[in-house]
C-alpha cells in the first residue's frame, strides 16, 4: 500500500516535472518560434556573408 | 535561502567545469580521444562553446548567490531555470562531443564481425543516447534538486527544434515525385493514423499515448512524436513509448524489407517507394535501401529519401487533426456542449507548428539560400592538379565497372581539368556514391576534390542544421529526465501492439501498392 502511495507520488512528481516554466502552452510556443527564428536571422547575417 | 545559496554553488561548479574543459582542450590535453574519435574538426567550435557556455554559467551563479531570491520573471523564466539549463546543456555536450563519435566509431569497427553497422541500424545516434542518458540519471542519481526548474525548459527547445526542422526541407522535394506517389504517401500516412486512433479506441489506451503514437507510427519518428505531444497533451513516458515502439519496429523491417524485396524481384525504385513509406524511421529507411542497392549503386536510396522527406511535410496536416480528434474528445469527456471544427482547431493548434509552416515556407522561397552553391567559372581555383588529373586517367583506361556516361564525364574533366556543368557534376556525384572506383571517388580523392571545388554547400543550413541537433540533443536529455522505470511500467505493452499492428498493416499494404502502382519512375 505505502509502495503504491510512493509510486504514485513519484509519477505525479514526474509530471509536474514535465510542465513547462512557462504559465501557458501559447506562451511557451510563441517563445520557441521567437528564439527559433531570431537564431535563423543571427545565423543569416553572421554566417551569409 | 540555503536552497538557493546552493543553485549559485551548482551553476559556479559547472561553468568551472565547461571552462577547465576549454583550457584543457586548448592545451592539447584531448587531442588523441579528438583524433580517435574522428571530431578534430569540431574542436574551435567546442572551446568557443565552452568558454560562452561556462562564463554563463558562472555570471548566472555569481548572481544567485548573491542576490535574495524574489518572485519576478526574471527569477521564474532566467535566474531559478539557469542552472538545470547548464546541466542539460554539458550533457548535451557529452552526448554529442563524445558518445555519439564513440557509438558511430564502434559501429564501424563491429561491421566486419556483425555483418551490418550497429550504429545505424539500432539508431544509436544523439536521439537515443540523449533519451537513455536522462532516463539513466534520473532512475539512479536522481535528478538533483538546483537542476529540477531548468529540466522544465527541454519541451520549449524541443519545439524549436521542430520549428528549425522545417528550413530542411523544401516545396522542391515534392516536385520530384509524381502525383501517383504523392496521393500514395498522403494515403499512408493519413491511413496509419487513423488506423492507431481506432486501435486506440478498441484496446482502451489513454488518448495522450494514442495520439501520440499516432503521428509517430503515421509520419515518421521523434520529431512527429514531438510535435503531437503538446495537443494531446502527452506524458514524457507516452513519447518515449512511442520513440521506443518506432525504433524497434525499425530494426525488425531493417532485416524483413531487403529479403522481401529481392524474394518478390522489386526494382530498386519499387523498394525504395517501399522502404520510404513502409519503415518508421528516417535513419532505417536509408539503412534498408542502401542494403537492399546492388553494389556500387545508389539509386534505391534516392527514391526511399524523397518518399521519406515528403512524409514529415504532412506533419501539419495531422497535428490539425488531431486537434480535432482530441478537441472533441475532451469535449465529450466534461459532458459540455460541442464545439466547431473551426474552433477547435484555432484552440487546439499548437501555434509552434505554425513556425515549421513558417520555416518551411521560407526554405521553398530560397530565404536561406538554395541547398548548394556552383559556381563554374574556368580559373586555376577551380582546376586540379596534374597528380591528380594523372589518376582520373589511369582509372577511364582500366576501370571496367565505370558507365558509358561516367567515362564521358570522367574524360571531360580530364581535358577541361575542372567540372564545367550541372549536368557533369550530377554524373561525377552520383559515381562518387557508386564507389566503385575509390581511389578517385574516395571523401579525399580527386573527383571529390574537383566537385568541392565548384559546389559548396549552404553554410546557412548547414549551421541551422547543427543548430537543430543541438536543440534535439538538449530537449531528449531532459524528455529522459523525466521518464521513470515506474511510468513505463504504468504505460503496459498495449501501445506496443498497436503500433506493431499499425506498422505490420502500413508495411503489407505499402508491399501491394508499390507493386500495383510504382513502375520505373516515381
Amino acid at each position: 500500500m505505502a509502495e503504491k502511495a510512493a509510486s504514485k507520488a513519484e509519477i505525479k512528481e514526474m509530471e509536474e516535472r514535465a510542465l513547462s516554466v512557462f504559465s501557458a502552452e501559447r506562451n511557451e510556443d510563441i517563445t520557441s518560434m521567437i528564439f527559433a527564428f531570431a537564431v535563423a536571422i543571427i545565423i543569416m547575417i553572421v554566417v551569409a556573408p | 535561502m540555503a536552497e538557493k545559496k546552493g543553485f549559485g554553488i551548482a551553476s559556479l561548479v559547472t561553468g568551472v567545469i565547461m571552462i577547465a574543459y576549454a583550457v584543457l582542450l586548448k592545451a592539447g590535453v584531448f587531442h588523441g580521444a579528438m583524433a580517435f574519435l574522428k571530431t578534430t574538426k569540431a574542436a574551435d567550435q567546442q572551446f568557443y562553446l565552452a568558454i560562452i557556455f561556462g562564463g554563463l554559467a558562472l555570471l548566472i551563479g555569481v548572481i544567485d548567490s548573491v542576490r535574495e531570491p524574489q518572485k519576478t520573471n526574471l527569477d521564474k523564466l532566467v535566474l531559478e531555470p539557469m542552472p538545470g539549463v547548464m546541466y542539460l546543456i554539458g550533457l548535451s555536450m557529452f552526448i554529442r562531443w563524445y558518445a555519439d563519435p564513440l557509438f558511430n566509431l564502434w559501429g564501424v569497427q563491429l561491421k566486419p564481425t556483425l555483418g551490418f553497422d550497429i550504429y545505424h541500424v539500432l539508431n544509436l545516434n544523439y536521439v537515443f543516447l540523449g533519451i537513455i542518458l536522462g532516463m539513466i540519471i534520473t532512475n539512479t542519481m536522481g535528478v538533483p534538486k538546483w537542476a529540477s526548474s531548468g529540466i522544465k525548459t527541454s519541451r520549449f527547445v524541443l519545439k524549436m527544434g521542430v520549428i528549425t526542422l522545417g528550413a530542411m526541407y523544401s516545396i522542391g522535394e515534392l516536385a520530384k515525385l509524381g502525383q501517383i506517389s504523392l496521393v500514395m504517401i498522403a494515403f499512408f500516412v493519413m491511413g496509419t493514423v487513423i488506423l492507431v486512433l481506432i486501435l486506440g479506441k478498441i484496446f482502451n489506451t489513454p488518448k495522450s499515448m494514442t495520439g501520440v503514437l499516432a503521428t509517430g507510427v503515421g509520419v515518421c519518428g521523434v520529431s512527429a512524436a514531438v510535435a503531437s505531444a503538446p495537443v494531446v497533451r502527452a506524458k514524457s513516458s507516452e513519447l518515449a513509448y512511442t520513440i521506443g515502439t518506432i525504433l524497434t519496429f525499425g530494426i525488425v523491417c531493417m532485416f524483413i524489407f531487403p529479403t522481401v524485396g529481392k524474394a518478390v524481384g522489386m526494382t530498386p525504385t519499387q523498394f525504395g517507394a517501399w522502404a520510404g513509406t513502409g519503415i518508421l524511421n528516417s535513419a532505417q529507411v536509408a539503412a534498408a535501401s542502401l542494403a537492399y542497392d546492388a553494389p556500387g549503386s545508389i539509386d534505391t536510396l534516392k527514391v526511399g529519401e524523397i518518399f521519406n522527406i515528403t512524409r514529415i511535410l504532412f506533419l501539419p496536416f495531422i497535428v490539425i487533426l488531431l486537434a480535432v480528434w482530441y478537441g472533441a474528445g475532451e469535449g465529450e469527456e466534461a459532458g459540455s456542449k460541442k464545439e466547431s471544427v473551426g474552433k477547435v482547431i484555432v484552440d487546439k493548434f499548437p501555434i509552434f507548428v505554425l513556425g515549421f509552416i513558417l520555416m518551411f515556407a521560407a526554405s521553398s522561397m530560397h530565404v536561406f539560400g538554395p541547398k548548394s552553391i556552383t559556381n563554374f567559372e574556368a580559373n586555376e581555383k577551380n582546376q586540379l592538379k596534374e597528380e591528380d588529373i594523372k589518376k582520373i586517367e589511369a582509372v577511364i583506361a582500366t576501370n571496367t565497372k565505370l558507365e558509358e556516361k561516367e567515362k564521358a564525364a570522367l574524360q571531360t574533366l580530364v581535358q577541361n581539368k575542372q567540372v564545367t556543368d550541372k549536368k557533369q557534376l550530377s554524373v561525377l556525384k552520383d559515381l562518387t556514391g557508386r564507389k566503385v572506383a575509390k581511389d578517385i571517388t574516395d571523401s579525399k580523392a580527386p573527383v571529390n576534390i574537383a566537385i568541392h571545388k565548384v559546389e559548396r554547400k549552404n553554410n546557412v543550413l548547414e549551421v541551422l542544421r547543427d543548430f537543430m541537433i543541438w536543440f534535439f540533443a538538449y530537449g531528449l536529455v531532459g524528455l529522459g529526465m523525466q521518464i521513470t522505470i515506474s511510468s513505463l511500467r504504468q504505460a503496459g505493452g498495449m501501445p506496443l501492439v498497436i503500433g506493431i499492428i499499425a506498422g505490420i498493416a502500413k508495411a503489407s499494404l505499402s508491399f501491394f501498392a508499390v507493386l500495383w502502382l510504382i513502375s520505373d519512375k516515381i
